[in-house]
């Protein structure tokens, strides 16, 4: 897993309950407390599934309020760094097209193309009819509540409504998630838009 | 790290990046760029930069393929109109415009009697070889088609040979032009149609265009010679009762009783309206009068 997934969590954590949950949480995944995440290097998977999950265990949250929390911080940090995606869709059903893109570029970063090619193969997405996306998520890790909570955080930037259908669930058993992304036909006007 | 680090460390990754990117001067792009730095505005810059090599790779390797998929269908185009130009007894002719070279088939060659070159020629080695009569009509015609006003070109000429006498060719041809409207290549084929303008296809003897040329060249040499004409009357009257086969039979007759009168020295050539001409070249010391 590409190293910005631990970074912003580790600083969510750092911010919400300073060093001693952030190294609490490193030691229950066994990550040294010097470890510095970069955003153009790969980490072993299973180190990051423990990050989170040592998340969920210090805090007491519900994996899906962690993860909710996390959606915000990340697409936080993702504006910061990378605010011309951003900038470039005009509204979150063009952002979510994008999405699985965008991974594609920030996976160009490593230097194994097997790695990147894995990265590349997780997400597709495709457009069924204006206001409704249909994206195929495939991966080990099985983070469907994590895209779930970013779907909605990335349309809550834009100020608009999505209802995430997920269709097929890796965690059902089936191969891959495929996710059914619709929206309202009116979006009131986002924050992109007020600034 | 104070501001002051943070913008030597990110002078520092520009220049690590910058000589990293100095590989691609040879259009080597498998190159990944990395970087030593905590800073993650660097390690953007970088990923970035490696998007953008792949990316180019992709393109590439793209571009290879789609050369060899065209490379392979102007392969099989090739051979196909190989077999075609093989098959036929044609010749065909490539003028490249910029060049001002035709490159010919060896059935052109062999049209004119002689041995295949491998080398373009100059236009002057096809002009040099067609008749001075017919010359003028077919340069004009290939102008024509130069300059657009003709998008085809049809002309007959006679093309001498090897041996020294001459044949009728039929050549057609396309103009390819570039951007600017200007010809880029002429193409096309020349067909040899000596027995078809000149033989008359009831009778097999030669027809009215070939006694015309005979005729022209004698005038042209100030030669003396005679042309007697035998009509055959009523000859329709006679071919209305008969069927197909016994009409043809009767052409063969007629024509075959007067080649047996025509000395080796005399043509004979079937003109329209069942006539029949010989024409005999008075040579010096001879008298039409005996002769007749
Ligand atoms: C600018 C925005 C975004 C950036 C830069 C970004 C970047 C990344 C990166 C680098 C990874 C790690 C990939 C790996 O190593 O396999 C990742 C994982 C993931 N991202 Fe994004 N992402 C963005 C937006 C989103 C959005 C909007 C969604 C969901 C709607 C999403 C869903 C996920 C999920 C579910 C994973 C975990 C994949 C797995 O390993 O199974 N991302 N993202």
């Amino acid at each position: 897993m590409i190293g910005i997934i631990q970074r912003v969590l580790l600083d969510l954590l750092e911010e919400t309950g300073g060093e001693p949950l952030k190294f609490a949480v490193m030691d229950r995944a066994g990550v040294p407390h010097d470890r510095d995440f970069r955003i153009d290097q790969n980490y072993p998977d299973d180190e990051c599934l423990k990050l989170i999950q040592g998340a969920v265990d210090e805090t007491g949250l519900s994996e899906d309020a962690i993860n909710v929390l996390y959606a915000k911080a990340f697409l936080k940090e993702a504006r910061n760094l990378f605010p011309q995606f951003f900038m470039m869709a005009k509204s979150s059903e063009q952002f979510l097209l994008r999405q699985a893109t965008i991974h594609g570029v920030i996976a160009s970063g490593l230097k194994k193309p097997e790695e990147r090619q894995v990265v590349k193969d997780k997400f597709s997405a495709r457009s069924i009819e204006p206001g409704f996306v249909e994206v195929t998520y495939r991966s080990p890790n099985k983070l469907c509540g994590l895209f779930r909570a970013l779907a909605h955080e990335v349309a809550g930037i834009y100020g608009e409504c999505l209802t995430v259908h997920c269709a097929d669930c890796m965690k059902r058993g089936d191969d891959a998630c495929r996710f059914e992304l619709r929206w309202e036909k009116t979006a009131p006007d986002g924050i992109l838009s007020s600034e | 790290m104070n501001d002051s680090e943070r913008i030597t460390d990110l002078q520092q990754v520009i220049m690590s990046i910058a000589d990293q990117l100095c590989e691609t001067v040879d259009n080597n792009f498998d190159i990944h760029i990395s970087v030593d730095t905590d800073d993650i505005h660097g390690q953007k810059l970088s990923l970035l930069i490696n998007f953008l090599l792949e990316n180019v790779r992709r393109h590439n390797r793209d571009m290879v393929q789609l050369n060899a998929v065209l490379e392979e269908k102007v392969r099989e185009r090739t051979e196909q109109l190989d077999m075609v130009i093989s098959g036929s007894t044609d010749g065909v002719w490539i003028w490249d415009a910029m060049q001002d070279s035709i490159s010919f088939s060896e059935n052109w060659y062999r049209m004119a009697g002689e041995k295949a070159h491998a080398e373009a020629q100059k236009p002057e080695y096809w002009m040099n070889r067609v008749h001075p009569k017919d010359v003028c009509r077919l340069k004009s015609a290939i102008r024509a088609l130069m300059e657009g006003s003709k998008t085809q070109l049809h002309a007959e000429y006679r093309l001498r040979q090897e041996s020294g006498g001459y044949r009728w060719m039929l050549c057609r041809g396309v103009c390819q032009r570039n951007d600017m409207g200007f010809p880029k290549l002429l193409a096309g084929t020349q067909t040899d149609i000596t027995h078809l303008r000149s033989v008359d296809p009831q009778s097999g003897l030669p027809n009215e265009h070939y006694l015309k040329e005979r005729i022209e060249d004698l005038l042209e040499a100030r030669s003396t010679f005679y042309v007697i004409l035998v009509a055959v009357r009523q000859l329709n009257a006679i071919t209305e009762s008969l069927d197909q086969q016994a009409t043809e039979k009767l052409h063969l007759e007629i024509s075959q009783r007067l080649l047996d009168e025509a000395h080796f020295s005399r043509l004979l050539a079937r003109l329209p309206g069942n006539t029949y001409a010989f024409l005999c070249q008075v040579q010096p010391g001879e008298n039409p009068h005996d002769l007749l």
